[in-house]
């Protein structure tokens, strides 16, 4: 058959190329065919599992943006709370960690509500602060809660002095974001930029804490004393953390100047 | 019935702002809730009734804020017997009532507490500062009035549904 084939190589090729052209079409249509519907299922129907898939993997990617979320969130707080703890460390008193949970309801007046109370041992008149400075002084406490006098309260007074020339005077709230330096005599050295710090003589808040800066200071010709407005260290808009120093200062009580 | 309505209302109102509507808006732009409750009680409630229901609220705003106990309740009381001597002269109707009556409570505010900042030794904040608090307190309340009384109006199930049509129809 191989002799015969060999020796019939010319019309056989003729055959071959015959069947070759007759069959190529079809071939290719069967490809194409395959290659279409192969392509209908890559793109089409695979995709309905490629649908799901893709809907899974936006679920894990929005699961792990939340989780991402929540863990700024708890670096956030983890690093407020180690401030507070080196805070605490810096004072020698009892402190106790509390949460703003309201303010005040009217502009009037600057109080914020605070989620400790008697039986966490909190009393009226207890210093409040934070890391960033003096906040105010509880002025009534529930069994759970307490409303804090915030320090831009007009009836909240703070005794207060000039870190840079000691000089002294009464910080006071304008109402309305700001303090007040009152009582610092014309003849005392400040300026703006100047820190505020408390002095410890109003047997509330303990020595030596950030009050502020002052934002400007002037005098008035007829006027004895200056005016000097002090912008708290506490930014109160972003405040959530607090600290009540738990030990009630006597009067009589000194710090060391 | 109402009137538990109404008080209910203006707890829900208060915790509202004291809490997500303090962090969301401005300092001093602080709509005075329990001031526009009152007003609009005195519009549709009789004398006796009202005035428990203003003394209240008033008392609930003192609560909800760092008023000495007294100090709104007195202003509310005020208020509303003013609203009521004025309706009784003055045929007040619509929108414009109400609104009047707004602006005249506020205006009445600032004599108030210079007043109570006298008698009293109370501190307020200083005129610029005061100023400042006064007219975000003012406008934040007009804005929030027609909404509020809308809302209130739809609890109360009056007909209508808008306060400027129920005036003299007391609800049940």
């Amino acid at each position: 058959m191989l002799f015969s084939r060999a020796e019939k190589q010319p019309e056989s090729h003729s055959l071959q190329r015959g069947l070759l052209e007759l069959s190529g079409p079809f071939q290719k249509g069967m490809t194409k065919g395959i290659g279409f519907f192969e392509a209908l299922w890559q793109q089409y129907v695979y995709l309905v599992d490629l649908e799901a898939e893709n809907r899974l993997l936006r679920e894990i990617i929005e699961e792990m943006k939340q989780e991402r979320i929540q863990l700024l969130e708890f670096q956030g707080e983890n690093d407020r709370l180690r401030s507070l703890l080196g805070f605490k460390q810096d004072f020698q008193k009892p402190l106790l960690p509390a949460e703003i949970i309201a303010k005040d309801l009217s502009g009037w007046f600057q109080t914020a509500v605070i989620d400790r109370g008697t039986r966490d041992g909190i009393e009226e008149g207890m210093a409040v602060v934070s890391v960033q400075g003096i906040v105010g002084q509880v002025m009534e406490s529930s069994r759970g809660f307490s409303r804090v006098l915030l320090i831009t309260d007009p009836n909240n007074a703070v005794a207060g002095l000039i870190q840079r020339s000691r000089a002294r005077g009464i910080v006071v709230g304008n109402g309305h974001q700001l303090c007040r330096v009152k009582y610092l005599h014309r003849s005392e050295d400040v300026m703006a930029g100047d820190l505020v710090l408390a002095s410890g003589l109003d047997g509330v808040y303990p020595k030596g804490v950030l009050i502020g800066t002052v934002l400007k200071a002037e005098t008035k010709d007829p006027e004895l004393f200056q005016r000097v407005a002090v912008k708290p260290s506490v930014d109160f808009r972003r405040l959530e953390e607090v600290v009540v120093l738990c030990e009630k200062r006597d009067m009589e009580e000194k710090d060391p100047p | 019935m109402s009137y538990v309505i109404v008080l209910l209302f203006g707890m829900v109102a208060a915790l509202l702002q004291s809490t997500l509507l303090r962090s969301l808006f401005p300092q001093s732009f602080v709509p005075d809730v329990f001031l526009l409750l009152v007003l609009y009680g005195s519009l549709l409630f009789p004398f006796g009734k009202g005035l428990l229901l203003a003394f209240a609220l008033g008392l609930l705003s003192d609560l909800f804020s760092g008023a000495p106990e007294g100090l709104n309740a007195l202003f509310s009381i005020t208020l509303f017997v003013m609203s009521k001597a004025i309706q009784a002269r003055v045929f007040m109707k619509g929108f414009r009532a109400i609104w009047g009556l707004t602006i005249l409570a506020f205006a009445l505010k600032v004599p108030y507490y210079t007043l109570l900042s006298v008698l009293f030794g109370l501190h307020f904040p200083t005129a610029a500062d005061g100023v400042l608090i006064w007219v975000g307190e003012f406008v934040s309340s007009l804005i929030l009035m027609p909404v509020l009384f809308y809302v209130v109006s739809k609890a109360l199930g009056l007909q209508g549904g808008w306060f400027l049509q129920h005036q003299g129809s007391s609800p049940a």
